[in-house]
């Protein structure tokens, strides 16, 4: 299994991603450049990885322009045939953007940039401390969507306390139902508001991000 | 030995304290009750150890009442306050000067919600109690609670 991680103008996570899939994970990572679009040397068993940052900007909205580059036109594809992708960040927001993933991010209910570390949990995991840095991370959906991932399971993370009590205070963003992180209906597209790969060393005092690598199914333990 | 008897003074009080703390004279039990297709009820069972009484909702004057609070679900309607099901017992206490309402042994509070769209999803919140018995009284307490919904 090999990651790529997409590079866009305005990208700042992108080598935090590296480091961690190839320092912390052991995995081969190719960086992609956003104007390229070859992903034919990936196969279903690969993972392209959308990074967190700033993506041309931000304008207009939170990964609009993203999604028209080359190489999204190749993720989407790559995507749709059964590759994972992985969006952190404003790779979730870019996810949202191009359809692969339901749902929108919207302005943090305190209207400010967050950028500190929460707790987040699988329904059955304990609480993972990882931490987060967005302004527009409130997750959103119409009711029938949200239903709809409830029933089926792909709400992946939910903000919690250090106890594992989910929402309240824990809740960063007002974030609908304190949802963190989704995947797709077939499973193999995973966005979330939270930076795992900021937490995958011991030398950063968290190791969390090992773990949610591994709920994803994106790394071994 | 004044020291000495400080330090025993010291001692007893702080295991008195931590017994007391250790003290929790109600079990809850939370589970949903599901009505009709979207109407459910959530069941907040309290199980009260004797001689201890856990005090209404509806109590004005006096001890801290049972208070029930959820956190937001956009799936979830949470319309009027909770029943309660149980033998209330009242009289009046003369040390907070007002009639006062309690439960003994059980008491049920039961609060129907209705979903939006009929899913699965889980009900979350706190309920803020507190018991006395008929020489004191324990700090209110707030226990979390989440409940599935299937």
């Amino acid at each position: 299994m090999k990651f790529g991680v997409v590079v866009f103008p305005g990208s700042n996570c992108d080598r935090d991603m590296q480091d961690a899939l190839e320092k912390d994970l052991g995995y081969p990572v190719e960086m992609l450049w956003h104007k390229d679009s070859d992903l034919s040397h990936f196969t279903t068993e690969d993972c392209v990885v959308l990074p967190g940052g700033f993506s041309y900007g931000d304008y207009l909205r939170c990964g609009a322009i993203a999604k028209f580059s080359p190489m999204m036109q190749s993720v989407i594809e790559f995507a749709n045939k059964g590759g994972k992708v992985l969006g952190v960040c404003n790779g979730f927001q870019i996810l949202c953007e191009s359809g692969l993933l339901p749902g929108a991010l919207l302005q943090n209910d305190n209207q400010k940039f967050i950028c500190k570390n929460v707790f987040i949990k699988t329904e059955n995991s304990e609480a993972l401390q990882i931490p987060i840095a967005h302004g527009e991370g409130r997750y959103f959906v119409d009711e029938a969507t949200l239903a709809h991932l409830e029933n089926n399971n792909q709400i992946l993370f939910r903000y919690c306390d250090e106890t594992g009590n989910i929402g309240g205070a824990a809740n960063p963003n007002g974030s609908t139902n304190h949802i963190a992180g989704i995947c797709n209906d077939k499973r193999n597209v995973f966005g979330m508001m939270p930076h795992p790969e900021r937490a995958t060393s011991d030398a950063l005092n968290n190791i969390d991000g090992k773990k949610v690598f591994e709920i994803l199914g994106l790394s071994k333990s | 030995m004044k020291r000495f008897l400080l330090f025993v003074v010291l001692v007893v009080f702080a295991l008195n304290v931590n017994a007391q703390q250790k003290l929790n004279p109600v079990k809850w039990n939370f589970e949903a009750v599901k009505k009709s297709d979207k109407q459910y009820d959530i069941v907040f069972t309290a199980n009260v150890d004797a001689p201890w009484h856990i005090y209404s909702q509806f109590v004005k004057k006096g001890p801290v009442p049972t208070k029930i609070s959820f956190k937001k679900n956009a799936l979830v309607v949470v319309k009027g306050g909770a029943r309660e099901v149980g033998k209330l017992e009242k009289h009046y206490d003369k040390n907070f000067g007002a009639e006062i309402a309690y439960f003994s042994n059980k008491v049920q509070f039961v609060q129907t919600i209705t979903l939006k769209v009929a899913s699965k999803t889980s009900l979350s919140g706190e309920v803020e109690y507190m018991v006395c018995n008929d020489e004191r009284c324990l700090p209110p307490t707030k226990v979390p609670f989440e409940v599935a919904i299937q």
